[in-house]
């Protein structure tokens, strides 16, 4: 058998021993599947770095394949299309950068703190018993709560769009099967028809509403699909992302003993370290322009790269016991990437991490974990746990 | 239920994907030498799914890469007694 088993219940539970695997194996290593994976810390920065040689978009352009492919069964999935037409992500230059500059105007407002605050109040307070679901009542709905906050959405649309979010994200991913594509259409469908509407008649204040002046203001550059697929970009990367960092950060610490620490450290201390221990974003995907050499590591032009970010944050040539929590390291991460694709929403990820942290903390200091079993979704490129159990002593 | 059933389920549906006779599906190829890709893998691996009620992995396309290494998958994991 292979060593790339990223489909198995063991590599859900624990990727990292896959990653090491291979890492020892080559750090460039060829997949059964026909992928190059990538696990050595200096080289996903340096293909992170290198745009020319380095496109992306391979979840984009098999996507679009499809949908084409899938037309001629007869099955209708153009609404993926529409969706994710703007993901920025999936865009190169040059008009990778137009569209980055553009969101960053819009979004000059990151005065975020109230909201975080209240909305993680609010679900705190609807916490009854000692022992709850930590990923239903409270990692699960903030992210989209605030989100939705953000863009100037009520709390019926934020009803509406949460799942479809946890749904849409799976467009990201790898191996992808045919229900999963009938899925990600559905939720297409709902998003295009939800933000097609709020790009026409914006809220009164949000970011919607900023985007779309800034559009106006600069005749219509964009055209309404593309703010539409800008809408839900900006949904799908900011929930399902810190949903899955906010709940393993809370089982991570509690897990490896480390709660308390909250009271020693500081708490952005904490969320670096945990950030490369264990990020949200396990892979992401490249596509080679041309013949490229790596480090005398020969990747063919056109081939599908795997960056994986988690195995290079936990390159033992890099940092010193990878595997353990050590928040005195001050460790140079790669959990937003880095180059002309580094997350536009790291500073969100990590304030609203670190706000609600603060807030458990506070009203939980006796936290941990239940002996019910761990339950991992069936996702690759961001992980992240489906229940989580905790127990509050006082 | 064996494994010839099964390769011979298998070549009728890689035949009819890649429109080639049947006759012409050599069971020792590899799916990619048929002329199969990541995408009508997807399709495939549904259509024989629905077909043995079943549920296979995308990644068994390429695990058990020709048409006797995925019958015989199939027939180990869901059929022999």
């Amino acid at each position: 058998m292979s060593l790339w088993n990223p489909l198995s219940n063991d590599f859900l539970i624990n990727p990292y021993l896959t990653y090491e695997a291979i890492r020892n194996e080559s750090p460039v290593y060829l997949t059964q599947t026909g992928e190059y994976v990538i696990t050595d810390y200096h080289l996903v920065s340096q293909v992170l770095k290198n745009k020319e040689n380095f496109l992306v978009g391979n979840s984009k352009e098999w996507l679009e394949r499809s949908i084409v492919y899938f037309k001629y069964k007869g099955k209708d999935f153009s609404a993926i299309e529409k969706a994710i037409n703007s993901f920025i992500l999936l865009i190169n230059p040059p008009r990778h950068q137009v569209m980055r500059k553009f969101i960053m105007d819009a979004w000059q407002d990151r005065e975020v703190d109230a909201i975080i605050l209240n909305n993680c109040k609010v679900l705190i307070n609807n916490i009854e018993n000692d022992t709850f679901d930590f990923i239903e009542s409270f990692a699960a709905p903030l992210p989209p709560m605030t989100i939705c906050n953000i863009l100037g959405l009520d709390l019926a649309t934020y009803q509406s769009l949460r799942f479809h979010g946890e749904q849409m994200i799976k467009a990201l991913d790898f191996y992808l099967r045919l229900e999963d594509l009938v899925k990600i259409d559905q939720s297409a469908k709902a998003f295009v028809g939800i933000f097609k509407e709020f790009v026409r008649k914006p809220p009164a204040k949000g970011l919607i509403r900023r985007l779309v002046d800034l559009n106006k203001s600069k005749s219509d550059f964009l055209s309404q699909d593309e703010l539409v697929s800008i809408c839900i970009f900006l949904f799908v990367a900011g929930e399902e992302t810190t949903v899955s960092f906010l709940s393993a950060s809370i089982y991570n610490l509690l897990k490896e003993n480390r709660w308390n620490d909250l009271d020693r450290f500081d708490t952005e201390i904490i969320i670096n370290e945990l950030l490369r221990y264990d990020g949200p974003v396990q892979l992401l995907g490249r596509i080679t322009a041309e013949n490229v050499e790596l480090e005398g590591y020969k990747i063919p032009a056109r081939s599908s790269v795997i960056l994986c970010l988690a195995a290079a944050n936990r390159d033992p040539k890099e940092f010193k016991n990878p595997d353990k929590i050590d928040f005195e390291r001050g460790s140079r991460h790669l959990a937003f990437g880095t180059g002309n694709h580094f997350c536009l929403g790291d500073w969100l990820a990590k304030k609203q991490t670190q706000i609600a942290l603060e807030a458990l903390y506070k009203n939980y200091p006796g936290l941990y974990l239940t002996e019910q079993d761990l339950k991992w979704k069936n996702q690759l490129a961001i992980r992240r746990l489906e229940k989580l159990y905790l127990q509050f002593k006082s | 239920m064996n494994v010839e059933n099964i390769i011979s389920y298998l070549k009728e549906i890689v035949a009819t994907e890649t429109d080639q006779p049947i006759d012409s599906i050599n069971e020792n190829n590899t799916f990619f030498e048929l002329g199969l890709d990541s995408i009508n893998a997807v399709y495939l691996l549904e259509l024989a799914e629905q077909h043995y009620n079943i549920t296979l992995s995308p990644l068994d396309f390429w695990d058990y890469p020709t048409i006797e290494a995925f019958a015989k998958k199939i027939y180990h994991d869901h059929f022999q007694k």
